[in-house]
């Protein structure tokens, strides 16, 4: 009887262990049983695997135009083999950071507040102030305060970005606003980096406090249906880009709830592999 | 402060008492919050968790209630500390495994926390198999299945 409490580590004990695991570990323990696979793979080990590593560094790369400015691997957590920018596909990078610029303006900082709701109540890792949103950049407006479509063209998280990668890996990655704290070591890089690339960091990022964080993550299910991300990122996609900003507030209901189900964390488990359309 | 000084009977499974005092038995949280109900007399039966286990869960509060009660130089006493964690959590998988459920069932959360830690360590860099053997868990996957989780996985398998 005694033996057998031992040897048995009760099912809640051992999702404690898993989640403490690296990212290599648990994607390679997915062929230990079936149940395992199941446990691994669900919305709880996800949001405890995030709260278990939170002290840890998270693995993140500055990108713009496609190249990566800096990139901080803090393997040891993640133990991936390179850097996470490095696994976006090539056709994706030159998608999302070569012809789109991000928005770091208010806009976007409006919506990390929103971003920040989400995620405390989802109780989320913390500092995972916001999903980074891409916005179409509109010629149009350059000079004025917002340069910046309302709209975005598409929000990346993890669920439905990088469908090459997550193929092969089984593992996403997802593309976060990261508010950086003022007297931190990142912070401090990121001003260097500032004087270093004066004007085109600028453009890319103009609150220092701010920086495109690619970080991997544990999401990886089939199980829900594709349908209606994919369907609201191709409204997105398809937005003729003469319509004018204030067009979001007559947009009809229904998208604009899908919109919010998009930002949410637990939809980051969304089936990915239909993209398609997104590399046009 | 008197009441540091109260002692408190925690009984073990097979029915030992040790005595501790009142700071150390509030480490263990379901003791602490028997205590603040007032619903135990002096002696608290701890049915789930034999003498040998309790001991040590015993000795890991009693150390970490010592530590933190000293003042100053606290960043030697926290090097101590870790110290100690880690000596004390250099068990047998069996042992800790039991520890591990002590701590879970006591509400012991830093025991808990270097348990599980110590565990997920021990068998990151194990191949599927041997986590299976140490886990007690039968391969419930046809190979052909097997083979395409593994696909799906294969960059964790490569060196």
């Amino acid at each position: 009887m005694a033996m057998e409490t031992q040897t048995h580590l009760i099912e809640a004990m051992l999702t404690e262990v898993l989640a403490r695991l690296p990212l290599r570990s648990i994607a390679r323990f997915k062929t230990v049983c079936k149940t395992w696979k199941t446990t691994l793979e669900s919305t709880y080990f996800r949001r405890l695997f995030v709260s278990a590593h939170r002290n840890s560094s998270s693995s993140w790369s500055l990108v713009f135009v496609s190249k990566e400015i800096i990139g901080f691997h803090g393997c040891e957590t993640w133990d991936l083999p390179k850097s996470p920018a490095s696994f976006i596909p090539p056709s994706l990078k030159r998608f999302i950071f070569g012809y789109l610029s991000y928005a770091a303006s208010s806009t976007t900082r409006k919506r990390c507040v929103l971003r920040q709701k989400t995620s405390d109540n989802m109780n989320c890792h913390k500092s995972f102030d916001g999903v980074a949103r891409i916005y179409r950049e509109r010629r149009k407006f350059i000079g004025k305060s917002s340069i910046f479509s309302d709209k975005p063209v598409f929000s990346v998280s993890s669920r439905k970005i990088l469908s090459e990668f997550s193929q092969n890996h089984a593992l996403s990655i997802s593309v976060f606003l990261k508010k950086i704290p003022k007297d931190s070591l990142h912070h401090h890089r990121l001003n260097c980096l500032r004087r270093h690339h004066h004007n085109s960091f600028d453009c890319c990022c103009r609150s220092p406090t701010y920086a495109i964080i690619v970080t991997p993550s544990t999401a990886v299910a089939a199980h829900t249906p594709p349908s209606r991300p994919l369907r609201a990122l191709h409204q997105h996609h398809h937005t003729p880009p003469s319509r004018p900003p204030s067009t979001p507030q007559s947009t009809p209901p229904p998208p604009h709830r899908k919109l919010a189900r998009l930002n949410s964390y637990s939809n980051e488990s969304y089936c990915y592999d239909r993209f398609g359309p997104i590399y046009e | 402060m008197s009441e540091s000084n109260k002692k408190i009977s925690l009984i073990s499974s097979e029915g030992e008492a040790f005595e501790v005092s009142e700071a150390v038995a509030r480490e263990f949280e379901i003791v602490a919050h028997m205590l603040e109900d007032g619903c135990s007399g002096s002696s608290i039966p701890i049915t789930t968790v034999d003498s040998n286990i309790l001991g040590k869960v015993i000795e890991y509060c009693t150390k970490h209630v010592e530590v933190g009660n000293v003042e100053g130089n606290s960043e030697k006493a926290e090097k101590d500390l870790e110290e100690f964690d880690k000596r004390f959590i250099a068990v047998e998988m069996n042992t800790l495994f039991s520890l591990i459920l002590a701590a879970n069932y006591l509400n012991v959360k830093g025991l808990l926390n270097i348990g599980c830690q110590k565990v997920a360590d021990t068998i990151k860099d194990m191949k599927p198999e041997e986590v299976r053997s140490i886990f007690n868990i039968e391969n419930d996957y046809t190979p052909a299945e097997e083979e395409v989780v593994r696909k799906e996985n294969e960059w964790a398998f490569q060196p």
